[in-house]
């Protein structure tokens, strides 16, 4: 358990090295450089220099990647350009309106896809299974950022439910409780914008593998011995067939924080996607990494623990490991 | 129970309506695209960042709808009969922290913030002003080292605000914790400030304007999305917008709760012109034929009205109109669309068609939001036989491949004049502005007649004298062409009914606004 552990470690700290080496190597090459949106319109070559300067940018490339591998050793992430403040700080500011957006719809997503799936796979050539299907199928096809449109100009626009954009209503400024809601109500939308992708697709899968497993021999054998419909898909279809959703969960997470950074765009919510595209705009090379590494994280940390997740559901997984 | 149960909700509710009523009236909501990043106006021309900041601090002079300075912290001022000192007298206005604003806070801004940081306003002044005179605590006086004809043009909040003294000195202003907690005399104050999220400031009531600012709070809300902003806008969750994209122009119009306005000037410039860009340095670009017949081969009234959907002119000169005394109205009537001219053109030049019908195949340079500019020109060089191919890039990259490693055959730029032809006309043309500076003279035209047209209208303050060097300029460069001019846009400005009283052509756009 703890070398496979150890061996697990070693491997996500190579990954990230050579992930994040390769980042940086990138950024350089991309072209122009963060002086031009640092040093606005008719910067003269003296605010140039002096910037260069300031910024360490005139020392050569291997020294600067060197100094860059040295700090994050220390778990110094440098300090960003534009913001003129350690990475690490600007992005923990961010962070919180990321994860209020992709948990919720990461969680909303499994449960209410797989119930959804659950039913579905009872019957999946049913009219309203089909349904369903299309409909999610529709979803899934709809690219996030046109989906919070849409969302946006029915739910908001058209209906007036709910809040067009931002995290709370700047005209009211609530306070105690109401400030809450009010943030929930704000982030409905955002949630569902990033989540009902997630939820598409979730469905889709969950209703095949719960079907599958439901044509296999010892569910037929679960039927047989009396066990009520419900209760067998519960007891013999849906632990088969989570195996292969947690796994999915792992993977979809990387894709979910994609989504949020569209999201956090048509929303105009402070979270680290939008930090993530504006630094790169501006040629932050600190900063670009420093969102890269700490998404790279999380998506490992959700892939491990997916894994784990599925050793604690499969007993033949802990079995394999010595 | 039950209508006990009513009278409670409906207390409730009355409580909520009179509380939003309160909060609604005098809050304007405004949306910005981008994290102003900082709130020191002094050090940077970037557009974001006065949009917000210049609300909070104010300019010697306030400049009017057709550019014409006006009083701000300077009550009044007189220019000497040579033209070569300019005396202010000081309002008696009070820094947010309650110390005065003095003369010396004005001399210590121009001399130690503004000219060192401010990249437009110490490109265009510092060769200009030979010392700043705090003659007593109301009275400064600019010694110029010549006459300086639009100098009272940049002294205005976006280009040269005054910051306290007393707050910076002795520190590097671009690091200054002041920066986030800003100390203006502006008729707004800070309150708080999220990131990428919301500035809140509220009135300043010891404002040194009687009667302003009217409005309690103003609030900047940071959306990148422009859809986004016009949604927000429809459901009255923002009140003002700067900068509509014209697609939702038509939309908008037909709201009545929603009022436009047009203004040639913004907190990042104004009087802008979208222009092509030759690089002369390319051998295609040698014989100003091709350059003629590109220019006579666009379609410019159909940009006008496909790209910008009516929200500007065809552009009438290389000067924009709005710097009227400058503009010289007839020189591009000579080069009229006409593809037949065109082609005739380009067949003097010696460029014959392929066998496939293509003569010349160039590649234009912008940033993505221009792409549709290079669609309109792409379709219209294609039926000259041109192959234009586009190259859509961020702001970094095209700084890059146009100024710095001159890699590009043409490209677009949205070059603002400002007010005066010496504030963002002479970059494009003087010989001196070539180099890696964003921008400047992309085209790399060098003319030494035109480098002496620009230095001969600087040493007068006589706006006539002056015109007539700068149509002398036009009718040059219209020859020469090293740019084509394609149109001049408008800013378009829309917001709700409710409120009124906006100067949005001004940085300090919210000083008199009011709730209906």
């Amino acid at each position: 358990m703890t070398v496979s552990a150890l061996r697990r470690l070693a491997g996500m700290l190579l990954t990230t090295w050579l992930l994040a080496s390769a980042v940086f190597l990138l950024l350089q090459a991309a072209p122009g450089d963060p002086l031009a949106a640092l040093g606005g319109d008719f910067q003269s070559t003296e605010t140039r220099a002096h910037l260069a300067q300031e910024l360490g940018l005139n020392r050569s490339l291997g020294q600067r990647y060197v100094d860059w591998l040295n700090g994050l050793a220390q778990a110094d992430l440098g300090r960003s350009y534009a913001y003129q403040r350690p990475v690490l700080e600007v992005i923990l500011e961010r962070l919180p309106v990321t994860f209020a957006i992709v948990l919720p719809a990461l969680l909303g997503a499994a449960l209410l896809g797989v119930a959804l799936g659950f039913f579905a796979a009872r019957a999946p050539h049913s009219g309203v299974s089909r349904l369903t299907a299309a409909l999610c199928l529709l979803l899934f096809a709809i690219p996030v950022y046109w989906l919070a449109h849409l969302l946006v100009q029915g739910f908001s626009l058209h209906l007036g439910w709910l809040p067009a954009q931002g995290l709370r209503d700047l005209r009211a400024m609530h306070s105690g409780a109401a400030a809450w809601l009010d943030l929930a109500l704000h982030l409905l939308l955002p949630i569902c914008a990033a989540g009902l992708h997630q939820l598409a697709a979730l469905f889709l899968i969950a209703r095949t593998r719960i079907a599958d497993e439901m044509r296999a021999p010892h569910f037929a054998t679960a039927i047989a011995k009396g066990l009520s419909l419900g209760h067998a898909q519960w007891r013999h279809a849906l632990p088969q067939a989570a195996l292969s959703l947690v796994t999915l969960l792992g993977m979809r997470f990387a894709a979910l924080l994609t989504s949020a950074t569209l999201v956090e765009i048509a929303f105009g919510l402070p979270g680290i996607g939008r930090l993530f595209v504006d630094a790169a705009r501006g040629r932050d090379y600190p900063l670009v990494l420093g969102v890269f590494l700490c998404v790279l994280l999380l998506t490992l940390l959700a892939n491990t623990l997916s894994d784990l997740l599925c050793r604690q559901l499969d007993p033949r997984l802990r079995g394999a490991q010595r | 129970m039950r209508p006990q149960l009513h009278r409670f909700t409906l207390a409730i509710v009355l409580l909520v309506c009179h509380a939003h009523a309160i909060a609604q009236g005098k809050t304007l909501i405004v949306s910005t695209p981008a994290d102003p990043q900082h709130l020191n106006p002094a050090i940077t021309t970037a557009s974001h960042t006065h949009a917000v900041a210049d609300s909070l601090f104010n300019g010697l002079v306030a400049l009017d709808r057709e550019m014409r300075p006006q009083p701000d912290l300077a009550e009044r001022w007189v220019v000497s009969p040579d033209g070569r000192s300019v005396t202010f007298t000081l309002a008696k206005a009070h820094w947010h922290d309650g110390k005065p604003v003095t003369a010396e806070d004005v001399r210590f801004s121009f001399e130690n913030i503004l000219l060192k940081h401010h990249a437009r306003t110490s490109a265009s002044l510092k060769g200009v002003i030979e010392r700043i005179e705090a003659r007593d605590a109301q009275t400064v006086v600019f010694h110029l080292k010549r006459p300086y004809a639009p100098l009272l043009q940049q002294l205005d909040v976006t280009e040269a605000p005054i910051l306290p003294r007393h707050v910076y000195d002795g520190a590097d202003p671009t690091q200054h914790p002041a920066n986030l907690k800003p100390v203006g005399s502006g008729p707004f104050k800070l309150a708080e400030y999220r990131r990428d999220d919301a500035i809140v400031l509220v009135k300043n009531p010891a404002y040194f304007k009687p009667g302003l600012p009217k409005l309690d709070r103003l609030v900047f809300r940071v959306l990148p999305e422009p859809r986004a902003e016009v949604q927000a806008l429809i459901k009255g969750e923002v009140d003002f917008v700067r900068s509509v994209a014209g697609a939702e122009i038509e939309t908008l119009s037909r709201l009545p709760n929603i009022k436009l306005d047009r203004v040639t000037a913004g907190p990042g410039g104004g009087n802008c012109v979208m222009t092509m860009v030759f690089n002369l340095d390319r051998p295609a670009f040698k014989d100003v034929r091709v350059r003629q017949a590109i220019a006579q081969g666009i379609d410019r009234q159909r940009i006008l009205r496909d790209v910008i959907f009516g929200q500007g002119r065809v552009a009438a000169a290389p000067i924009s109109s709005g710097i009227a005394w400058a503009h010289d109205a007839n020189v591009l009537a000579k080069l009229p669309f006409d593809a037949q001219a065109a082609a005739h053109l380009l067949d003097a030049a010696g460029l014959k068609p392929d066998a496939s019908g293509q003569r010349l195949k160039l590649d234009i340079v912008h940033f993505p939001q221009f792409a549709r500019y290079a669609q309109a020109m792409r379709q219209d060089l294609a039926a000259l036989g041109i192959a234009l191919e586009s190259r859509p890039y961020d702001r970094a990259a095209m700084i890059d491949a146009m100024f710095t490693k001159r890699d590009f055959d043409t490209g677009l730029v949205s070059y603002c004049n400002g007010p005066d032809p010496e504030i963002g006309v002479r970059r494009m043309f003087a010989s001196d502005a070539i180099g890696p500076v964003p921008f400047s003279n992309g085209a790399a035209y060098r003319s030494a007649e035109v480098d002496r047209l620009f230095a001969d209208a600087l040493t007068t303050t006589d706006l006539a004298k002056r015109g007539t060097s700068y149509r002398a300029i036009q009718a040059i460069v219209v020859r020469e062409l090293p740019y084509w001019w394609l149109v001049e846009t408008d800013s378009p400005v829309a917001w709700r009914a409710s409120f009124d009283g906006f100067a949005p052509w001004r940085g300090q756009f919210a000083e008199g606004a009011f709730a209906r």
